[in-house]
């Protein structure tokens, strides 16, 4: 009984990926493109270095923002955005799902002209993970009565900052951001084990930290010729503090003797230990053959900095067309590959092997000052995840996200 | 950072290709809602000196009454219906042309001009509003603009009066004189369609309702000018607008359709009066 516990408590407790490393926490540090930004971009897959001539430009490329029409304040939000991982047969023969929802308000920016050069301030929320669960599960194993886990976690990543541009001729035009990039974190897990004889285990675990950085980016575009303009941006996030703290708290009961042996365990860790980022380069082209028409795509090319990260390059495509004057839509698609090696026979948990696939949709209305968009997101992969510590035993994954753009903008 | 190394060159490449061949202007970035509404600028720019040449005529034919105070009021009445009819493009300008004649005119651009001889047949507010509301309505759905655009048989004028206006050619200049000239004749002579007059009536009755006017001293209004276009003291005004049993039928129709008959609202009759009185 003792042992069949034991291999359940390995089952179960180390899907939690206990792991006192600041490195490992993040909710999705293996994908770089969670979350699309902006009107226009995110509804055309998140390729807009190229074009990027509003205020949303500043996040993808501040250089585009020399070519935006006047002085403008925009705003998006998602009205949602939905998130679920499921890892089959994880927990016995029953499926461990884990699902993140949010309603965040992802960009904001503000963008003014003056002569040849071009301002704006942007607050944008590249990444915003929120889970809050609670799953039981009864008799998931023959010795298992009762499994029980209630897990609470934020990860959210802000950027802010200002961004300036100027133009070198008509076709040619060099932008900067700034970014302050600052990141909270925070996860509660409680976990409750009670098997078939009486034995119980418990944990709870606390996690939190606090990263600082900057992330600037500089960006170019120009066109080589009329109806063409192709963009390109390089960044480099560099964390200036990192502060993690983490307490676990352990207690179980072991009857497998005949006589209960109660365990109890506190422990706390804290770190400094700082995330390294990718270089991150990006190249656009886009094609504007009518006023009604353009066709957008991007590469974006990140250079791994951290040991177990791979190099990647992630592909997005997307066109917008013109209704009439006032109504536009616009499609999207997108990799969001993941920046882990190759698995192989020697991959132990935890880790998670997962390429992603994304389309988008967005319709405009425009005013004569004034613009407002809807759209969605909708993006879904499969892979393999190693969930159990130590062993090589992998189990199929699959996650799927829906998210609802709102967007609005305005002349100034 | 040998893959990197890689994708630096493609970068210098790309860049160097990119300096080497030169570009066109970026206009081709606007998209189809910003050329829209420029264009749109541009027409209201148009229209508004359009409305210009056809405004100097009507000053032409008849004076501007010279009274500050008389000026000040309408124009502070048709300011208060602007808010709530007027195209937010346009600033409107209010005048009282000096003459017995019983009429009031809208000009493209937001010239209003309301004659002498009306206001003295005016018996409040309520009616110097619903006139000011029925112009404001010609300029607000651009009556005179379309139908000219209608009547253009001219290759220069068929072509658009935005092209002709937006133009400084000499031909362009004599092209604009032909198409004031024409708006000129349509408001004395023609006038326009009884459709965009039974319009016109109607809005300014859902404006008077919805400025707490009453709506019926409008219909009085019309009623009042029955015997002075019997005698010929709007001759104008008989030419170029529908008969008075027609207007006055269609908007009884409209309150009834729309049950409005219980409507009431306030007149200013002593206030009208009292300015009116005064020179």
């Amino acid at each position: 009984m003792k042992s069949a516990l034991r291999k359940l408590w390995l089952n179960l407790s180390l899907l939690i990926f206990i792991s006192f490393s600041a490195t490992q926490l993040h909710a999705d540090d293996a994908h770089y493109k969670n979350m699309l930004i902006g009107e226009r971009a995110a509804t055309m897959g998140g390729s807009y270095v190229a074009i990027s001539d509003d205020s949303t430009g500043c996040y993808y490329n501040p250089a585009g923002i020399a070519y935006a029409v006047g002085d403008s304040l925009s705003g998006s939000g998602n009205m949602l955005h939905k998130l679920k991982t499921v890892y089959t047969e994880a927990i016995g023969t029953q499926d461990w799902i884990r699902e993140s929802e949010s309603l965040v308000p992802n960009y904001f920016g503000v963008l003014k002209k003056y002569k040849d050069y071009s301002f704006c301030f942007s607050y944008v929320v590249p990444e915003a993970f929120i889970e809050h669960q609670d799953l039981l599960f009864d008799n998931p194993l023959s010795t298992v009565k009762i499994y029980y886990q209630s897990l609470h976690s934020e990860d959210i990543t802000y950027l802010m900052g200002p961004s300036v541009a100027m133009k070198f001729g008509e076709n040619l035009s060099i932008g900067l951001t700034l970014y302050y990039q600052y990141r909270s974190f925070m996860r509660q897990f409680y976990n409750y084990l009670e098997s078939t004889d009486g034995s119980y285990e418990v944990i709870y675990q606390s996690l939190k930290l606090r990263e600082d950085g900057v992330m600037p980016k500089l960006g170019l575009q120009w066109s080589p010729w009329s109806l063409l303009t192709v963009g390109m941006a390089v960044d480099q996030a560099v964390l200036l503090n990192s502060s993690f703290q983490g307490d676990i708290s352990f207690h179980n009961t072991d009857n497998s003797t005949g006589t209960t042996i109660p365990t109890t365990m506190m422990m706390r860790v804290n770190s400094a230990e700082k995330r390294k980022f990718p270089l991150h380069l990006a190249w656009g082209v886009s094609y504007f053959p009518t006023p009604s028409l353009l066709y957008t795509a991007d590469l974006d090319y990140y250079q791994a900095a951290e040991n177990g990260r791979a190099d990647i390059m992630n592909y997005s495509g997307g066109t917008e067309y013109y209704l009439n004057p006032t109504n536009a839509i616009r499609f999207g698609l997108f990799t969001n590959y993941t920046n882990l090696p190759l698995p192989d026979s020697s991959t132990t948990a935890p880790y998670e092997y997962l390429d992603i696939y994304g389309a988008s949709f967005g319709y405009t209305s425009y005013s004569s000052s004034s613009s407002l968009t809807v759209g969605a997101i909708y993006t879904s992969g499969s892979g393999k995840a190693w969930l159990y510590s130590g062993s090589t035993e992998t189990r199929a994954l699959t996650r799927e996200s829906l998210t609802l753009v709102f967007s609005a903008s305005s002349s100034l | 950072m040998a893959h990197f190394n890689k994708y630096l060159w493609l970068h210098i490449f790309i860049f160097s290709f990119g300096f080497a061949v030169s570009g066109q202007a970026q206009e081709f970035r606007l998209r189809a809602h910003h050329i829209f509404w420029k264009n749109q600028e541009a027409g209201t720019d148009r229209e508004i000196d359009f409305g210009r040449g056809v405004a100097a005529k009507i000053l032409g034919k008849y004076p501007l009454l010279r009274d500050e105070r008389k000026h000040k009021y309408i124009s502070q009445i048709g300011t208060g219906i602007t808010a709530q009819l007027g195209r937010p493009e346009l600033r409107y300008y209010f005048g009282i042309l000096e003459t017995d004649e019983i009429n009031a005119f809208a000009v493209p651009g937001g010239y209003i001009f309301v004659t002498m001889g009306a206001l003295k047949l005016m018996r409040n507010e309520a009616q110097l509003a619903g006139v000011l509301a029925h112009e404001l309505a010609h300029v607000g759905q651009k009556h005179i603009v379309r139908k000219l655009k209608l009547q253009s048989t001219d290759s220069s004028l068929t072509s658009g009066i935005a092209q002709v206006l937006g133009s400084s050619t000499l031909a362009s200049k004599i092209a604009l004189e032909r198409l004031n000239d024409l708006a000129f004749k349509m408001l004395m002579e023609e006038g326009l369609s009884k459709e965009d007059e039974e319009d016109a009536d109607q809005k300014a009755l859902e404006m008077l309702i919805t400025l707490g006017y009453d709506p019926h001293s409008y219909l009085n209004y019309l009623q009042s000018l029955k015997p002075h276009l019997a005698q010929g003291g709007a001759e104008v005004l008989s030419k170029t607008h529908p008969t008075i049993e027609f207007r006055y039928r269609s908007l009884k129709e409209f309150i009834s359709r729309h049950q409005l008959d219980n409507i009431q609202g306030k007149k200013n009759e002593k206030r009208f009066k009292k300015i009116m009185a005064k020179s």
